[in-house]
């Protein structure tokens, strides 16, 4: 790991150096075994850019934020690309929002780094001094799924390429279509009810780019009122999962945040299954693809119309 | 629940139907003095591709006991495409129900044209008898406003 | 004078308080909040993942209904409180000394009849940190607490394995052991040095520390630094470090009207969101986060000590833990007194060089 490491390093001090980029979005160390997002911006602080098994998060949603900034009354658009590093994983969110039109490629230069693997967070003990080697029993759950250890997209590769060896059935999804639907429904009440609504598998979310969300309008519509209850959080969770079917690329970040461990990637793994299923749509793979709203095929499947 | 308490049961059904099929073709049935269940609330949409998948959810979240979108037979949209878009995201919506254990017959979809005034009737006697079967829904109901 | 309890009692007690509302931490696919019981509390975790602040304070309450009368909204009325008695099991001392800060300002310029209703009816039973608490984000010793700190408590219990050590902190704790009676039994002291010693342990488990000596002194002289452009460059909005902070309490109030009637209902709100500080003109006075991020720095060191005369924090640890991008509130604010310094510093500099 440390070999890619170096390559981050010496690629993003390069490019800092020769001011292609304004910045490079990265990982840093952070208090003992976890990490910080770090805003790299002079050549010499490139060195602080780490790279381990606690650099879980997905970084796009930066890059997003950096899309989306307005220049200032006078001011003209700085356009200077920024440089970013990204997991496979990520890489997959950066060819989804190039797909909508979020992201211009040339704004943007990629430091790709394959990948193993990385630990949850959540199943690490907080008080570990060093970033843990990944294992079956501290690897995030979304690895365990992935069919991606390389980036699909990038300007510099660091690190080996990882052969692909998973093939994603699913089965975590299909377990629980095994149970009855009575059973479901337990399961999923017993989930959202302690939903606290921070929001943060929204704002966490790169896909969930909307500058005003359907959740925050309060004109003309209220959607969805502000109570904390059942009826409130299962709206929420189903609303959100639609504004992300055949969008998501699972990386897994709405579930690594969530203060109350829902299972929020299963709902949208489900959807993602039915998307391959049903109109052979894989999110994040090619930018040159089609949205699976935005389009449609006469040959659709219609299995429960009337 | 009992046999009588499944009788007395009257659900309340939201109807989103499109312009130029559907509502034209319950209109017919109207007109051609057709019988019906009265449950049904009828919204009237200019497409059923302009159905999102959250006034569904939200109907449910208000206590509406079924939802039913009706829409132009395929290759019949007045807008092209707009019913196959409604197939792609009703379908998956239907899905996700599925999935969470929220009854998914609950929800339909149908295609009725303008000159199906018998189909409409048929289709919201079929689902209403369904949905009175399934009782109250109890699992999204109870929030919301406005 | 001291008691302890067997943990096998802890059922007979459970049923000797039927006349009491019975709150306390309750686990759900190993996620804790605090929950109302029905039977005896399992009282072996580490600390809940949502305060219990939501016992008094909860995240959404109805503060009253009305009815559609033609044009009018009439009848309002405040919805049927309960009278029993209330017992709040295992809150861990730092969250305890939080109920006295909410103490203070539901009680400060108007008294709130909902959450000082509840609180008058309480029995606050605290439990000494032992086993996974205190944790690695631990603070509550630099901030004045102590993981068996009596501050908003009225009974202070210690487990020592097979039974809970017993001190009875204020009178509503004298009365929770006469309403055990003989359930409880009076401690020897041998179980009070046993219960000294898990407390020294407890302390010495606290291996973070922070000295707010000068933070309020340098937060004032930082409010237009670039520093909290720094440190919330990373931060998403999410709103976990203030809804599951035990002190913080900033709430919104709705009215959820549906057809012929109505409800006012009031729900935990951040100051992290966008739309906190939104004015219905539109205007938006924290539009950036770096803003929002510095007021809740100053609200936890400088506002609520200006108002209420304590700090906003008790040093729980859990805005640490939860923050999806790791920002670490001791960091921020030693952080801000380094920068403060710097800044000092350079302006001298600079006056000199004029």
């Amino acid at each position: 790991m440390t070999d890619r490491q170096g390559q981050i390093q010496d690629t993003a001090r390069g490019w800092l150096e020769s001011g292609e980029v304004k910045y490079v979005v990265g990982f840093e160390q952070g208090r003992r075994a976890g990490t910080k997002v770090a805003f790299v911006r002079r050549p010499e602080d490139a060195d602080k850019l780490v790279w381990n098994s606690m650099c879980v998060n997905n970084l796009t949603l930066f890059l997003v934020e950096e899309m989306q900034t307005r220049p200032g009354r006078g001011e003209e658009l700085d356009t200077t690309p920024i440089g970013i590093v990204v997991k496979p994983c990520d890489s997959k969110t950066i060819v989804e929002l190039m797909k909508e039109n979020i992201v211009a490629r040339e704004r943007v230069k990629i430091i790709g780094v394959t990948c193993e693997g990385v630990c949850d967070t959540k199943k690490v003990d907080g008080s570990e001094k060093q970033p843990p080697a990944v294992t079956d029993e501290n690897i995030a759950g979304k690895c365990l799924v992935c069919t991606h250890h390389n980036p699909l997209i990038a300007d510099v590769v660091c690190g080996e390429a990882v052969p692909e060896t998973i093939t994603d059935d699913y089965s975590d999804v299909a377990e629980l279509e095994a149970m009855t639907p009575q059973e479901r429904w337990e399961y999923w009440e017993r989930q959202l009810e302690r939903c606290v609504r921070c929001y943060g598998c929204r704002e966490a979310c790169p896909l969930c780019y909307c500058e005003e969300c359907v959740f925050d309008r309060e004109k003309p519509y209220r959607w969805n009122e502000k109570s904390v209850q059942l009826p409130e959080n299962t709206f929420y969770h189903l609303v959100r999962a639609m504004h992300l079917a055949g969008r998501c690329v699972d990386c897994g970040e709405c579930e690594r945040v969530c203060p109350v461990d829902i299972p929020i990637r299963k709902i949208n793994r489900y959807l993602e299954w039915k998307a391959k299923e049903r109109y052979d749509v894989e999110a994040g793979v090619d930018p040159e693809d089609d949205s699976m709203f935005g389009t449609c095929d006469t040959a659709d499947p219609e299995d429960f119309i009337w | 629940m009992a046999d009588d308490a499944k009788n007395d049961f009257e659900p309340k059904i939201l109807g989103f139907l499109c312009n130029w099929c559907s509502y034209t073709g319950a209109d017919l049935a109207g007109t051609s003095r057709l019988q019906y269940p009265s449950n049904i609330r009828i919204i009237k949409v200019m497409c059923s591709g302009r159905v999102n998948p959250q006034f569904i959810l939200k109907a449910f979240q208000e206590g509406a006991d079924g939802v039913l979108v009706s829409g132009c037979h395929p290759g019949d949209c007045h807008y092209i495409k707009g019913n196959y878009h409604a197939r792609r995201k009703l379908t998956l919506l239907h899905d996700l129900m599925d999935h969470m254990g929220i009854d998914p017959g609950r929800f339909q979809l149908s295609w009725v044209s303008a000159s199906e005034g018998h189909k409409f009737a048929e289709v919201v006697t079929k689902f209403t008898e369904q949905v009175r079967e399934l009782g109250p829904q109890t699992k999204m109901a109870g929030g919301g406003g406005q | 004078m001291s008691h302890t309890i067997g943990k096998d009692k802890m059922d007979a007690l459970f049923e000797a308080l039927s006349e009491h509302e019975v709150y306390g931490p309750v686990e759900v696919d190993g996620v804790w909040t605090y929950k109302k019981l029905d039977s005896a509390p399992d009282l072996e975790f580490g600390n809940s993942q949502v305060p219990p602040k939501s016992v008094f304070f909860p995240q959404t309450e109805t503060m009253f209904e009305f009815k559609r009368d033609g044009a009018r909204f009439v009848g309002a009325e405040e919805p049927q409180r309960a009278s029993k008695p209330l017992v709040v099991f295992g809150v861990r001392p730092c969250d305890a000394k939080a109920f006295t800060l909410l103490d203070k300002l539901f009680t400060w310029d108007y008294i709130d009849p909902y959450f000082v209703d509840r609180r008058e009816r309480a029995t606050t039973i605290a439990l000494t940190c032992s086993g996974q608490k205190p944790d690695e984000n631990c603070f509550c010793t630099s901030i004045e607490g102590s993981p068996s700190g009596t501050e908003g408590v009225d009974s202070l219990w210690t487990d020592l394995g097979d039974r809970y050590f017993v001190e009875s902190v204020t009178e509503k704790g004298e009365a929770l052991i006469e309403l055990g009676g003989n359930l409880f039994v009076e401690a020897v002291s041998d179980d009070e040095s046993s219960a000294e010693e898990v407390k020294e342990n407890a302390v010495k488990a606290i291996t973070r520390t922070f000295d707010r000596a000068e933070v309020a002194e340098s937060l004032r002289c930082l409010f237009e630094s670039k520093y909290w452009e720094d440190i919330s460059a990373s931060c998403i909005g999410c709103g976990m470090c203030t809804l599951l902070c035990p002190t913080c309490h900033c709430f919104d109030i709705n009215d959820v009207v549906k057809q012929g009637e109505g409800r006012r209902e009031r729900t935990w709100d951040s100051c992290q969101f966008e739309y906190y500080s939104s004015h219905a003109s539109g205007h938006n006075p924290r539009p950036a986060k770096r803003m929002r991020q510095r007021n809740r720095m100053y609200h936890k060191f400088l506002y609520i000590d200006n108002n209420l005369g304590v700090i906003g924090c008790v040093g729980c640890g859990r805005c640490i833990s939860a923050c999806p991008v790791n920002i670490d509130i001791i960091d921020v604010t030693e952080g801000a007194v380094a920068r403060a310094c710097m800044e000092k510093d350079a302006d001298a500099k600079g006056e000199e060089a004029a």
